[in-house]
């Protein structure tokens, strides 16, 4: 059985405890029962002063979130609340292609006349001659095989250096274009 | 503090309104008693309620069961709160000093107060209630805020001192040196700063007369007994 020192200081922290050994110790003591009635009154008390009821405009208020549902509350992630960015015009992204293309043709243009120089400077300018004319033997021995692509392969002769630069052209579009989506055509409507 | 069965929890991670008001009918009282309790402002208080339960709704899936649906709403209130101070510029203590020797001898001068003799009577008792409510109203808020979830029904210890994120022995000590607060503070209200200072010595010269009068006893400090 406990002693009124350890009687009271239970009381003091749970006046209404149902705790064997305390009832036990006030059953037998007066004196203890007599510490247990102030405690129990200013216990009642603070549990009834610590205890708000929720007014009826929160409580309404409440019930309208719940009736809307979470889904209402939930805020779209900040990835997708972001304003998307706005993309560039048409003319702009023709525009910038077009600008793109003429500097690389005429970075080109400059190379080929930079190397052409150098080549000619140090004496490789007969080896690369041959090169460059190797696709025309190619066609003149075609041509002695194959008479009937006369046409067909004089056609060709004729347009090949616009068919390469074409080519280049081509290529430079697609790396650039890859290179930066931003400004692919294909890419400048984006999905609601 | 009824805690919210698994089925409603689950509904109302599932966005089942009729799920989430029972939540709210059943949870609005207490959590409306901790804003009030860390807020003292009925506006605030409400705000601060309505605030808990939007993020209680937005944070439901998240909620895995590990703790006890009360204590880890109750937490998300009781930290909102604490937030809210801190943006006004308040600081929020968690561990409080011992109480003084000073204090505890104004404690002991309520002695002569006999209305808390009687439970009944003391609940009827207008001026007492007025008392308590102005006492509280003065209580630091920390000590408020403990006592606010120990008087939540079903409650216990641990689950305060989840809640509060605190020590399960600070928050016996904050219980009891929150009531013996509370008793000081109403002895102040009974008596003013003048007649405190005269009857202060007297307090300390009459040990016998709190065996005669348990309102002593309530509010001594125990190794004083």
């Amino acid at each position: 059985m406990i002693d009124c020192d350890a009687t009271r200081e239970l009381l003091e922290l749970e006046p209404a405890s149902t705790d064997a050994a305390l009832q036990e110790h006030l059953a037998e003591c007066k004196s203890c029962r007599s510490y247990q009635k102030p405690q129990l009154a200013f216990d009642t008390m603070l549990r009834s002063e610590l205890s708000w009821q929720a007014p009826p405009e929160l409580t309404a208020r409440l019930m309208s979130l719940a009736m809307a549902g979470p889904a209402a509350l939930i805020t779209p992630p900040p990835s997708v609340a972001a304003p998307v960015r706005a993309m560039p015009k048409r003319w702009y992204v023709v525009t910038v292609y077009l600008l793109t293309a003429a500097a690389i043709g005429l970075s080109l243009a400059i190379a080929w006349q930079f190397i052409s120089l150098m080549a000619a400077h140090m004496g490789i300018g007969d080896a690369l001659s041959q090169l460059l004319a190797a696709p025309s033997m190619g066609f003149e021995r075609l041509l002695e095989m194959l008479p009937v692509s006369s046409d067909t392969v004089s056609f060709a002769m004729k347009v090949r250096e616009q068919l390469l630069w074409l080519l280049l052209v081509a290529i430079l579009w697609a790396i650039v274009d890859k290179w930066n989506p931003q400004f692919s055509l294909q890419r400048e409507h984006v999905p609601s | 503090m009824a805690e919210p069965s698994a089925d409603i929890i689950y509904r109302a991670q599932a966005g089942d309104p009729e799920a989430l008001t029972q939540l709210i009918i059943s949870q609005q009282h207490y959590v409306y008693s901790i804003a009030m309790s860390v807020l003292k402002n009925p506006e605030d208080a409400a705000d601060l309620a309505q605030e808990a339960f939007v993020r209680l709704f937005r944070a439901l899936p998240q909620y895995n069961g590990e703790s006890r649906f009360t204590t880890w709403l109750y937490r998300l209130v009781v930290n909102l709160g604490r937030d809210e101070l801190r943006r006004r510029g308040r600081q929020v203590p968690v561990v409080m000093p011992a109480a003084t020797e000073d204090a505890q001898d104004e404690l002991a001068s309520v002695a002569d107060d006999d209305r808390w003799a009687d439970p009944a009577l003391a609940l009827d008792s207008r001026e007492l209630r007025d008392d308590v409510r102005r006492a509280l109203e003065q209580l630091d808020e920390h000590y408020r805020l403990v006592l606010t979830l120990y008087y939540f029904d079903d409650m216990k210890y641990n689950d305060i001192a989840e809640v509060l994120d605190i020590p399960l022995n600070t928050v016996k000590s904050h219980i009891r040196r929150g009531k013996e607060r509370l008793a000081a503070l109403l002895q102040e209200q009974e008596e003013p700063p003048a007649t405190l200072e005269v009857s202060r010595p007297k307090v300390v010269e009459r040990p016998p007369s709190r065996a005669a009068n348990p309102i002593a006893l309530l509010i001594a400090p125990f190794g004083a007994r």
